[in-house]
């Protein structure tokens, strides 16, 4: 998602903090907001990696790049619109009351629950690991608490047209919240967390419509769950790659994630339009292709993390996509072919191009001659990047969506 | 609930492999099991099994029956909305209600899951195994054969 343009910058008035009060409170009252204890005593300073403090234990976050996580913000009256009862009496609720039921299950309730073996295994990361572990912990704690935000706010606003639905939604940001306070302390075990509510205050939110909202959270709840997923179960496997017991939780964890997802499903069967047509089609794959290339491409400049639990980071994501995408393919009318070697030989390009870009920006040539061996290599880029999205599709979809009486349809 | 009690029962039915020999599904997996932990953690009783090639497929619902590929597997539950979020979940399922039956009834069986052996490793791009065919042993209803 954070590979896509920048919107007009609406949130404007509820960064603020006046039109999102529940925001400020909750984030006091739940974890995500715990403060960091000062760094223990006999750790490394953290500055020495290089890293920017706040104030003593508190890291400055990460400045944003085309690849950071974003906060989002979206038209809150067309959704209000969108799930307003009184206006669509006819909006299927079957779904939504089901995940209702799902979400008031609770099956982690009792889930994030620290034990003592975090802090030993935090002051055992050191070296260079020590540095990417703590920017792991950076992006996943930001990018959970960009849901818990938007979550929040779509549960407040939508309280009156759809008590359900906002129902929802507020549950959803509970789980938010968990995951980004759980997080945050990991991250104080490595003497930095990160100050949410100035986070909250301060970073620039991305507006999407609706409908991107609903394309782009739903891919990232799915393929969160497929990253989870897959370092717990490669861990799980490989205990001696277990380097710090975080990836223990992934397992109940990423359950979440895949209901998230599940509910975003349920959101787009109930509004057909964003399914049925050219349009849908092509934003479906569009988005796709967007997540996939960031991941691909953020996780491959990164490789050094996913190479210290023991995996090959192109294994992993390679799997990741691919599973993703089969699942995406459950609702999306559209996804990308990832399965299509010509698919994987145009990533590679990517990955080779950046990397070419990444040499370049480290060498020692003067600015100007930099730019110039630049230009070629964005070239490439631009035109394999192009290819990525022309590439070989599938026109697939939920099945409840196929015309009645398709006798070719079996299960 | 006693077995001979009546419920009106809800199922979702697919072919075996879909559900049981799929990668893609795995998590069809995590989710029985997750939702066992919390009845115990709960102390529900179990509401929710899984039936190969259920009896009441072809006796109650012989159109449909032609539809799902064989063998079959169905999820049953009397959680109407359970059922429904499995539903959501899983999408290429057929879902149906079964009316009042007791738990007998729904759990009987009239074949078995097949023996599977190890997926196929050249189509496997997981970096982790998969789970040990027979998982799915623990919800089966075993007095029924």
């Amino acid at each position: 998602m954070a590979f896509l343009m920048h919107g007009t910058n609406t949130f404007a008035p509820c960064v603020n903090g006046t039109r999102i009060p529940a925001a400020a409170p909750v984030a006091r009252r739940c974890p995500v907001a715990a403060r960091a204890a000062a760094a223990a005593p006999g750790t490394v300073n953290e500055e020495s990696l290089g890293f920017k403090t706040m104030r003593r234990g508190i890291k400055e976050a990460a400045s944003e790049s085309i690849l950071t996580p974003r906060f989002y913000t979206t038209n809150f009256e067309a959704m209000e619109d969108m799930f307003s009862l009184e206006r669509n009496p006819d909006l299927p609720m079957e779904e939504f009351d089901a995940m209702l039921s799902e979400f008031k299950t609770d099956y982690n309730q009792t889930h994030f629950v620290r034990n003592n073996t975090f802090k030993k295994a935090a002051e055992n990361i050191q070296g260079p690991n020590r540095k990417i572990f703590i920017e792991f912990l950076e992006r996943s704690c930001t990018a959970e608490f960009s849901g818990f935000l938007l979550y929040k706010e779509l549960g407040r606003r939508l309280k009156k047209t759809n008590p359900v639905v906002a129902e929802i939604f507020t549950m959803m940001s509970r789980d938010e919240a968990r995951h980004a306070g759980f997080l945050n302390k990991a991250m104080s075990d490595f003497g930095l967390a990160l100050d949410l509510g100035f986070l909250t205050k301060n970073r620039k939110y991305t507006f999407f419509e609706p409908k991107f909202i609903f394309y782009a959270t739903y891919l990232s709840e799915k393929i969160g769950y497929w990253r989870y997923i897959s370092i717990y179960r490669h861990l799980q496997r490989n205990p001696d790659n277990q380097l710090y017991p975080l990836f223990e939780y992934f397992e109940n964890w990423c359950q979440d994630e895949n209901r998230h997802g599940d509910f975003f499903t349920a959101l787009l069967k109930s509004q057909p339009q964003f399914l049925d047509d050219w349009k849908a089609k092509l934003w479906s794959r569009f988005f796709c292709l967007s997540v996939y290339v960031t991941m691909y491409l953020n996780d491959h400049q990164r490789s050094s993390f996913y190479e210290s639990l023991g995996l090959d980071t192109t294994q992993f994501n390679r799997h990741v996509i691919i599973e993703t995408n089969k699942t995406t393919a459950r609702i999306f009318p559209q996804v990308p072919d990832c399965e299509a070697p010509i698919f994987w030989e145009r990533m590679e390009n990517l990955i080779n191009c950046n990397k070419k870009l990444a040499a370049i920006g480290a060498s020692e040539a003067p600015a100007w001659l930099k730019n110039l061996q630049r230009l070629p290599v964005f070239e490439r880029f631009a035109k394999n990047l192009l290819l990525v999205f022309l590439g070989p599709q599938l026109d697939i979809g939920s099945v409840d969506f196929v015309p009645e009486g398709d006798a070719a349809l079996a299960f | 609930m006693p077995a001979d009690q009546k419920a009106t029962w809800y199922a979702v039915i697919a072919n075996s492999d879909f559900m049981l020999h799929d990668v893609q599904n795995e998590s069809f997996a995590e989710q029985l099991r997750e939702r066992r932990r919390m009845f115990g953690e709960t102390s529900k009783d179990i509401n929710f099994f899984l039936v190969p090639e259920p009896a009441w497929l072809d006796s109650k619902f012989p159109n449909e029956g032609k539809r799902v590929g064989r063998p079959s597997l169905a999820v049953v539950s009397p959680d109407k909305q359970w059922i429904t979020f499995m539903k959501l979940r899983l999408d290429r399922v057929l879902r149906l209600e079964l009316g009042e039956m007791t738990r007998e009834e729904v759990t009987k069986s009239v074949g078995k899951v097949p023996e599977y052996g190890p997926l196929d490793k050249s189509k496997w791009t997981a970096p982790y195994s998969p789970y040990r065919p027979g998982w799915w042993e623990m919800f089966i209803v075993k007095d029924q054969h």
